[in-house]
């Protein structure tokens, strides 16, 4: 089955993906991560991807957001097709387009926090002065300044997330993919990350795509897509995009 | 040493300092340009002690076995010139008797004093040449009277030793000067040894069935001088007597068998003149049965020729474990970057380049490398001192020489700089196979997932596998036209060729199936246009720079005769 974002028909598009077919191959079996995806997102939406687990959430982040090749398909970030993109153009656009938050922080455990939160900028050119008074303004917005000097080891989980959004929004991005934002945190501090990137949405008119198992984090998206098996199954309006996002 | 693998130290110095300097000045540059992916490598180094000392370790590796094959070959070279020099003393070169232009008796291959007389009154005042002394020479077998112990060939030479003096004066062991007449013999160190003569004692030569007494009035060092005509040889047992005496045993009457030949200058700045001397003596004796033979100056080269060959035995047993050391380094950089696989896929992941891993990478394994090369100079200089100390106890009876470790600052600094340079070039080709990863599985830390590819082991698959055969081998034939042009260099030009040409294609295809249908390629992986523009140049380029390179020999070898 396939389903596309009926809702952003029209729409100034950030993400439009179409036919998206990704194969996983072990040698000694070959695993249809997704297949025959489309899915189509409005700038500033935030949309939340659920499902069971192996139903192809993080794959289809994954490909779409430039991190890894799929076998068939196309897909448009901002009306420029990655498919045709070399490794250095993909990853450069990456640099200056997108922002990422993962579970699991990775953070670069050598580098303080305002170092961690400089690096998307350095690789994409930025000069180093420059870049060092943009992450130190990223931190100042999620409220980690004083910790710029850190390095991850001496942060909490909070924190360390905290710096992982510094850094997925230090540059800017159109978009910010977030793979399980809140999955290795508590309630409370789950709920603060979320302040977080509702905030950046509403204010910086960014576009997310979170993928989560929570319902009380997709209840804060604009829209909700289900996935089962490699497909999307169905999709449903959260909130709206007009309407300011309730409290965490 | 002056040469390596036929190459002079001073270019390989020069090379390998430039390539040095070449790779700290990419680093700096790399630190300034991108001060985080700098950082991030360098602040790896101390991240975990023990490995860190492991690493060290097995990356010093070259930069010991470099050491200590220089350090022993200049030990080596060091140790017999400086024995040559001794034994040499003043006498530069020898004036004989020319066997090969002029075949004649023993008896009759002699010097007349006349010759000398003719060679002093011309080269009176010569600002080249300090002096001449005519000498007769015999081995002949020795018995000492008061020990009955005796030497079967010892070489006893005859000369006046009033006129030695341009020759340093014939002297004893404590620097005496010694004035030998009548039956009076200085016998040197290796003789006094041999048959455990001391000052005083009789000796008894032996010539022809008659015995001589002569009477031992000094013990010299072993120099030409004193009977050690072989200069180079391992043992020099022999004697001097005086040129009248000598003469008189062996019934020369007025000749010498050879004319001593001092260079205007000390021990070792004199033989600076060898040539211009050589060819001064050639040209005043041009029609006489004479050869000029550079003595100390073949003896001397021979002494580094033996400490190059001794260096490059080395070096090339070296190469064996090096390669085991470039492996090891090899393994150890994948196993840092397994490690930290995740680290290396968030960097991709938020815009780090694969060029900013191996800079990463670059930055982390020059810091380990600085002190590994730093290290291994001083283990490798341990080393040596350890080799030469069991060759000394073990060998030196054999060799005829006790070692002396000494070194060049230019061969610790060619060490230091190949060991750095060696070490570079694996950490840049481990840190290039470590960039090449999958994002997605680097940053979960799962192994790899290969690409599908539905043509393996089908007959589409095999004739693919044949096209890429054909597009690579299809440079066969221009390796062919080329090496007819320089046939001279044919087999060295196709060896570079096909390494030159063969390598990139096998690089430039691999996982690329020409002819493949757009549509069941991977999304995202195109096979690269510009090798078909780039690679085609290779043969011109390789063609050209042999051809340059080629021109360039054949004038430095006619240079000389022309």
């Amino acid at each position: 089955m396939t389903a596309s974002g009926s809702t952003s028909a029209g729409a100034d598009l950030v993400i439009d993906a179409t036919g998206i077919v990704k194969t996983y191959d072990t040698g000694q079996v070959q695993v249809q991560a997704l297949r025959r995806v489309d899915l189509r997102v409005p700038r500033g939406e935030m949309v939340a991807v659920m499902g069971p687990s192996g139903c192809g959430k993080t794959t289809l982040l994954n490909c779409l957001s430039g991190l890894d090749g799929f076998d068939a398909g196309r897909v448009l970030i901002n009306g420029e097709d990655i498919t045709r993109m070399g490794d250095n153009e993909k990853t450069e656009f990456r640099a200056k387009g997108m922002g990422f938050v993962f579970q699991t922080y990775n953070l670069l455990p050598v580098l303080s926090a305002v170092e961690n939160v400089e690096l998307p900028l350095i690789v994409s050119g930025t000069r180093p002065r420059t870049a060092r008074e943009l992450a130190l303004a990223a931190l100042e917005r999620v409220g980690l300044r004083t910790y710029a000097g850190h390095r991850p080891a001496q942060l909490s989980g909070g924190q360390r997330q905290r710096v992982t959004v510094a850094r997925a929004v230090v540059n800017s991005p159109s978009i910010v993919w977030a793979d399980e934002p809140t999955g290795a945190l508590d309630s409370a501090t789950a709920g603060g990350i979320m302040d977080l990137l509702v905030e950046l949405n509403a204010n910086a008119d960014q576009t997310q795509v979170i993928v989560t198992h929570a319902p009380e984090v997709a209840a804060r998206c604009h829209r909700t897509i289900y996935m089962a098996d490699g497909l999307i199954e169905r999709e449903e309006a959260t909130r709206s995009m007009i309407t300011p996002a309730a409290p965490g | 040493m002056e040469e390596l693998f036929g190459l002079s130290m001073n270019v390989i110095a020069a090379v390998v300092v430039a390539i040095t300097l070449g790779i700290f000045v990419i680093l700096a540059y790399l630190a300034v340009r991108n001060p985080v992916m700098f950082k991030t490598g360098l602040r790896n180094i101390p991240r975990r002690r023990t490995q860190t000392a492991l690493i060290v370790f097995g990356l010093m590796l070259a930069t010991v076995i470099m050491t200590a094959a220089f350090s022993t070959g200049d030990t080596v070279a060091n140790t017999a010139t400086d024995d040559t020099y001794q034994v040499a003393g003043e006498t530069d070169l020898l004036i004989t008797w020319d066997e090969e232009e002029y075949p004649r008796t023993e008896a009759e291959r002699v010097i007349p004093l006349d010759d000398v007389a003719f060679l002093r009154e011309r080269f009176a005042g010569d600002p080249d040449i300090d002096g001449f002394l005519p000498a007769i020479a015999e081995t002949l077998p020795v018995v000492s009277l008061a020990t009955q112990l005796n030497e079967s060939s010892a070489t006893i030479i005859g000369y006046d030793t009033a006129t030695a003096g341009p020759f340093g004066w014939l002297r004893d062991r404590d620097g005496e000067v010694v004035a030998l007449q009548g039956n009076q013999i200085a016998i040197n160190e290796d003789l006094a040894e041999e048959i455990d003569a001391e000052i005083g004692h009789r000796l008894t030569l032996l010539f022809e069935g008659a015995a001589v007494d002569v009477e031992v009035v000094a013990i010299a060092p072993n120099s030409f001088l004193s009977g050690a005509l072989n200069v180079g040889a391992s043992e020099y047992p022999g004697g001097a007597v005086t040129f009248e005496f000598l003469s008189g045993v062996l019934g020369r009457g007025d000749y010498a068998d050879a004319i001593a030949v001092t260079n205007t200058g000390g021990v070792r700045d004199g033989l600076e003149r060898s040539d211009i001397v050589q060819e001064k003596l050639e040209e005043a004796l041009r029609g006489k049965p004479y050869e000029v033979s550079p003595l100390k100056k073949d003896a001397i080269e021979f002494a580094k020729l033996f400490g190059s060959i001794f260096t490059t035995i080395f070096v090339v047993f070296g190469l064996f474990s090096i390669a085991a050391g470039i492996l090891l380094i090899f393994l150890i950089f994948i196993m840092l970057a397994a490690e930290r696989k995740p680290e290396m896929g968030m960097a991709r992941a938020v815009g780090a380049k694969r060029r900013h891993l191996v800079e990463s990478f670059l930055a982390e394994g020059m810091g380990y490398d600085f002190g590994a090369a730093l290290v291994g100079l001083m283990a490798g200089i341990g080393v040596t001192f350890v080799m030469v100390g069991l060759v000394n106890s073990f060998a030196e009876e054999g060799l005829g020489l006790s070692l002396r470790v000494s070194f060049t600052v230019r061969s610790l600094i060619v060490s230091f700089c190949l060991g750095m340079i060696a070490t570079f070039a694996v950490i840049f080709l481990a840190a290039l196979r470590a960039s090449r990863l999958n994002i997605v599985a680097a940053i979960r830390d799962l192994p790899e997932t290969a690409a599908s590819n539905p043509e393996a082991a089908t007959w589409r698959g095999y004739v693919r596998a044949a096209l890429n055969t054909a597009v690579a081998g299809g440079y066969v034939p221009l390796f062919a036209l080329a090496a007819f042009r320089l046939s001279d260099y044919s087999e060295l030009f196709l060896l570079g060729l096909l390494v030159g040409l063969v390598g990139p294609w096998i690089f430039v295809l691999r996982g690329h199936n020409f002819g493949a249908p757009a549509e069941e390629r991977i999304a995202g992986q195109g096979i690269p246009l510009w090798p078909l523009i780039f690679v085609p140049l290779i043969p011109f380029i390789w063609w050209r720079s042999w051809w340059l390179g080629s021109r360039a020999i054949g004038r430095h070898r006619q240079a000389p005769g022309s």
